[in-house]
């Protein structure tokens, strides 16, 4: 099936027979259909959402979607258009609800366990341990780290006291997380 | 869930699809506000001058772009529930030039028409919303089976069309033509509610 300007799309020659037979039942065509679409899917919404942990969650409802709008799909017509608005729309849809939730990061356990409040009575070495790594992170990524737990501002307060946007105070912040892992790993 | 196991499952799900044809979708919406245009005419009775006033040019003109707009944005509702569709880029020129022309053409009118005296007022809005009702329940029911990627456009579209057909159906049977209350009473309302449309479409062409 050719594009606009006569080039073969080759995503459009892959697809689009599988789409077909994929709409007259052939089950083993369907499974085809769906990996072949999560493969491009997976692609999109890498770039979409630079790699975000919840990439597959994302990928897995585009899958759903394409199952749920398959009637919508006219087979005489090319199907990368069709799939490219769908995988569109999930994706926006997502980042709108990251964005609606950016006030209020989710922050895995995992990435802040080692600085949240803890018994220095009983650990006092791991205290030590911690403030020693910390001291090593740049100021911007202290001040940030400091504004997010030690004075447990939200990511809209934080942005706004150390002038910055709140994208690049998550970004500060998930770097400075990759730091202490690897400071403390290396103690550890 | 990983997403092989999720695979699996659609898979074996998998049978025949039938295709909702764009096209029928079209037609069917017309055909629905055709007959809510003929039973509500019939019922309520064409307006007494419609004898005289389907010979006049302007009458007659603004009928014909009221019947485009109608068109127009009935295509561009159903467009918008089929993904590959829904940018179509004519059918939304269909719609601007309808809209223009139109409002070109009352914009002309409420200069300089001499009133007829016919103050439009609540009841115009009522029979609006009445000629209205089966179009809009029918778009409800039909858009909400396909997929729309954009809720909130599609809602308001919907009702657009809707609306655009109860405005048609109230020159059928409402004489006289005060363009300045026509703009307050027919018009301006039908804008608020689109932006109702627009808003509980978020909630109801989910998927």
């Amino acid at each position: 099936m050719a594009t606009k300007n006569n080039q073969k799309n080759p995503n459009e020659e892959r697809l689009h027979p599988l789409f077909v037979k994929a709409m007259q039942g052939d089950q083993r065509a369907y499974a085809d259909m769906l990996s072949a679409v999560g493969d491009l899917a997976r692609g999109y919404v890498k770039r979409k959402t630079g790699g975000n942990s919840q990439a597959e969650d994302v990928v897995q409802e585009i899958l759903i979607s394409v199952h749920k709008a398959l009637p919508t799909y006219d087979p005489e017509r090319p199907c990368m258009p069709w799939l490219a608005t769908i995988m569109h729309f999930r994706v926006s849809d997502w980042l709108r609800k990251q964005y609606a939730a950016g006030a209020h990061p989710s922050v895995p356990i995992g990435e802040v366990e080692f600085f949240l409040a803890a018994d220095v009575t009983t650990s006092p070495f791991e205290y030590e341990y911690v403030n020693k790594a910390i001291g090593n992170l740049s100021p911007k990524q202290q001040a940030v780290l400091k504004a997010m737990y030690h004075e447990e501002m939200t990511v809209a307060e934080a942005s706004e006291k150390l002038d910055m946007s709140v994208s690049a105070v998550k970004v500060t912040a998930h770097r400075a997380y990759k730091v202490l892992r690897q400071e403390l790993a290396k103690e550890a | 869930m990983k997403t092989e196991e999720l695979i699996s499952e659609l898979s074996a799900q998998a049978a025949p699809v039938k295709t909702q044809s764009y096209v029928r979708s079209c037609v069917e919406a017309l055909l629905v506000a055709g007959f809510s245009m003929v039973v509500l005419s019939d019922y309520y009775g064409l307006r007494p001058d419609f004898d005289s006033k389907i010979a006049e040019p302007l009458f007659q003109l603004e009928l014909l772009l009221n019947l485009f707009f109608v068109l127009s944005v009935g295509l561009l509702a159903n467009a918008s529930a089929f993904p590959d569709r829904a940018f179509s880029p004519r059918i939304k020129r269909a719609v601007i030039s309808a809209f223009v022309a139109y409002s070109a053409l009352i914009l002309y009118l409420t200069l300089n028409v001499t009133s007829d005296h016919h103050d439009h007022g609540i009841e115009c809005l009522y029979k609006i919303l009445i000629y209205a009702a089966i179009p809009v329940a029918w778009m409800l029911w039909k858009l909400r089976r396909l997929a729309s990627t954009n809720p909130a456009f599609t809602g308001c579209m919907a009702s657009l069309f809707a609306l655009s057909v109860g405005a048609l159906g109230v020159r059928l049977i409402e004489s006289g033509m005060n363009a300045h209350t026509l703009i307050f009473w027919h018009y301006l309302p039908l804008i608020l509610l689109c932006a109702i449309g627009s808003i509980a479409g978020k909630k109801m062409f989910r998927w």
